[in-house]
């Protein structure tokens, strides 16, 4: 597992995002084998249960469903997790840049 | 998503078959099919679990084939950064058929592109094939793809053509048994020019070719260099290597590199670190491997080089004059064509010809990005005016090297149809800006949003002009891809505390003048970023003697009036 919060124990609240294998899109642990499109849907584990989250976001890998899995330190703002670290918060909204040309966003 | 565009449904190439890429054997054509063969059987064996992520990375990886923040991402060879209108058409259909829509252009005169799905990759495989193309040697610890002159073939100032030795490296280099797992990746830069356009020193090996009173080719050969977090500037270790033995030569450079480079610490496991530590030893050890290789066995047959040359031969220039009537009245009668005609038009070895730069620096744009639309715009330019040509630059633009100078109005209108002309070549918004945060999974800050904001704060042409030549170059972490030590003002995006900040250097180089930037002071946050280099441009702006550039006053003046302004407290 590629983490970069692999050897520390949680302090904080935890979800569990991956890349899915088939496409690389960023998934969020949601349950046992259940990986979800937005953070909204993932599983939050208090700092206490965090290795039980590393176990099942771990599982996802074994079982080939999604790659370069990782923990990640949210905070609860009105109930939903938000990464406490800019990086993270990148990786839920997507690039800060608009890249895509108008043709590719009217025909998507 | 947009329409599927049929490749074989694609127009016949439209330019003359003598359009100078290199064109493909049957060699070629045969180990790229076996590679498409056996890397869409590891794919699908990965999709179907047979293979574990451990064991499909490094497989994933030599074929260009890398896991981003948000996506794979596909990094496509572009040998020596040159592409024929067909292959650019071709790339444009990937880019619409199998990601968003657009492509990267990077510093090392590649493309990426961000969010391509693993199970798509077989397919684009094929479709680069068809196209003479693939991603293989753009990862891993091999010889990379050798950059060159975005110019070449074309340049007044050129002594020799560097493509065709760019081609015999590719040749020679390409899945070289000894040299598929370095201690690290390796990279090539070759000119055959005496103005530097390929940054030679920030490369493990720089070549220069040149010519000798009697005509004779040969190579002056630098190593070592390189950026990242160690950053050096390669040091000349040859003047002279003669033609026949040129592959000899960098074989023994390369051989000594593998036998003594660090494998163990991944940070001094590039070969300017070795570089650095042994010194003239170095060079010592090179001609000792040098002198025991059988050279009959390595030697560079002129015929081989006679061969490979002929696909690099003038295209057919008709002959005309410099300067035709037709183009002065249009720089005369037309103020904008005219501001960008100076900053994008370059004169040619050919009379009556020149050599555009197309900017992909658009004013408030992502340094090196282009749509399928843009990449179809170009190469139907390419095809129209430039004997189907394209080059790549490594300061992320595209070039159409063989222009008719009096088809320049046409080239330009075409060009801004298509959103493209920009006339910032060489000003500061034509800046260097690798992915960053927004895409790349090792950066620790963005820098696309950086370059964006830069540029939009000095979006007027009138004060690009009159701050004249200053090359900004950002990357989003130590890795440097940015090549921000060389940018005459760099930056480097780092985490301080979890937030954002800016390191800036002053005055690095990436040509002749080589030098790596000094670090200006503590670095700057998000925010403050655009003003600080405002400060610094002011600061020159004060400062500066008639016609001294940026890099001139800098040099001048050292860092203290920059700091001064830069921290004094208010
Ligand atoms: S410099 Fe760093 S952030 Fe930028 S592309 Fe390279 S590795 Fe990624």
């Amino acid at each position: 597992m590629s983490s970069p919060a692999k050897a520390k124990p949680a302090t904080a609240p935890m979800v569990f995002t991956a890349n899915r294998l088939r496409d690389g899109r960023v998934v969020w642990l949601a349950g046992a084998g259940a990986w979800a499109e937005t953070i909204a849907e993932a599983h939050v584990f208090p700092p206490a249960e965090a290795a039980a989250g590393q176990a099942l976001a771990q599982a996802g890998e074994r079982a080939q469903q999604v790659v370069g899995a990782y923990g990640v330190e949210v905070a609860l703002q009105a109930g939903r997790p938000e990464p406490v670290k800019f990086r993270e918060r990148l990786r839920v909204q997507g690039p800060s840049v608009d890249a895509e040309p108008p043709a590719y966003r009217l025909a998507s | 998503m947009n329409a599927y565009v049929d490749v074989t449904a694609l127009p016949a190439p439209a330019y003359p078959p003598h359009a100078r890429t290199y064109r493909y054997d049957e060699v070629d054509r045969e180990f790229l099919q076996e590679r498409i063969a056996e890397f869409s059987g590891q794919v699908e064996r990965r999709l179907a679990g047979a293979l574990t992520e451990d064991e499909f990375k490094p497989l994933r990886l030599m074929n260009g084939l890398y896991l981003q923040l948000h996506a794979y991402m596909y990094r496509i060879a572009i040998p020596y950064g040159i592409l024929n209108a067909t292959q650019l058409r071709q790339l444009a259909m990937i880019a619409r058929r199998w990601d968003r829509g657009f492509g990267h252009f990077t510093t090392r005169q590649n493309i990426q592109f961000n969010w391509t799905r693993l199970e798509d990759v077989p397919d684009i495989m094929r479709a680069l094939a068809d196209v003479d193309m693939h991603a293989i040697q753009t990862s891993g610890n091999c010889i990379r793809n050798t950059t060159t002159d975005e110019y070449a073939g074309a340049s007044p100032d050129e002594v020799a053509d560097p493509r065709v030795y760019a081609e015999i490296i590719r040749q020679w280099s390409t899945l070289h048994p000894e040299f598929t797992w370095l201690p690290r990746k390796f990279k090539i830069a070759i000119t055959g020019a005496p103005h530097d356009r390929v940054a030679l020193q920030a490369h493990d090996v720089g070549v220069v070719v040149r010519k000798n009173a009697a005509g004779e080719t040969g190579f002056e050969v630098w190593a070592g260099g390189g950026l990242g977090r160690t950053p050096v500037l390669a040091r000349k270790i040859r003047d002279w290597v003669g033609e026949d033995e040129f592959l000899a030569y960098l074989e023994a450079v390369l051989r000594v590199y593998n036998a003594l480079g660090n494998r163990d610490n991944i940070y001094k496991a590039r070969i300017k670190i070795l570089v650095r530590d042994l010194g003239d030893e170095f060079a010592e050890r090179v001609e000792a491997e040098f002198a025991r290789l059988p050279k009959r066995k390595y030697r560079l047959d002129p015929e081989i080089v006679d061969q490979i040359a002929s696909h690099f031969a003038p295209p057919p220039f008709a002959a005309l004059p410099d300067n035709p009537q037709a183009y002065a009245q249009a720089l005369d009668g037309n103020a904008e064509f005219a501001a960008w005609a100076k900053q994008s038009v370059r004169a040619h070895k050919a009379p009556g010809y020149a050599s555009v730069t197309i900017s992909l620096k658009p004013i408030g744009g992502i340094p090196g990005d282009a749509s399928a639309e843009q990449m179809e715009a170009v190469a139907t330019l390419a095809e129209r005016h430039s004997f189907g040509e394209i080059r790549v630059t490594h300061v992320q633009n595209l070039v159409l090297p063989h222009v008719r100078q009096e088809d320049l109005l046409a080239v330009w209108d075409g060009l801004r149809a298509a959103g493209l002309a920009t006339p910032n070549i060489g000003l500061i918004s034509d800046i260097i800006a690798c992915p960053g945060m927004d895409y790349c999974a090792l950066a620790t800050a963005r820098s696309i949003p950086v370059a964006q904001m830069i540029s939009e704060r000095f979006a007027s042409l009138d004060r690009q002009l009159d701050i004249g030549e200053c090359f900004i170059n950002i990357s989003g972490c130590i890795n440097a891809c940015g090549h921000h030590h060389v940018g005459h003002i760099g930056i480097l995006g780092v985490d301080k505390r979890g937030a954002e900040s800016y390191q800036i250097t002053l005055g690095g180089s990436a040509t002749n003048d080589a030098a790596i930037g000094e670090l200006v002071g503590p670095g700057f946050a998000y925010d403050a970023v655009t003003d600080a280099v405002e400060t610094i441009l002011r600061t020159y702006v004060a400062h500066r003697a008639a016609g001294e550039r940026f890099v001139d006053t800098y040099r001048r003046i050292g860092l203290a009036p920059f700091k001064e302004a830069l921290y004094a407290v208010a």
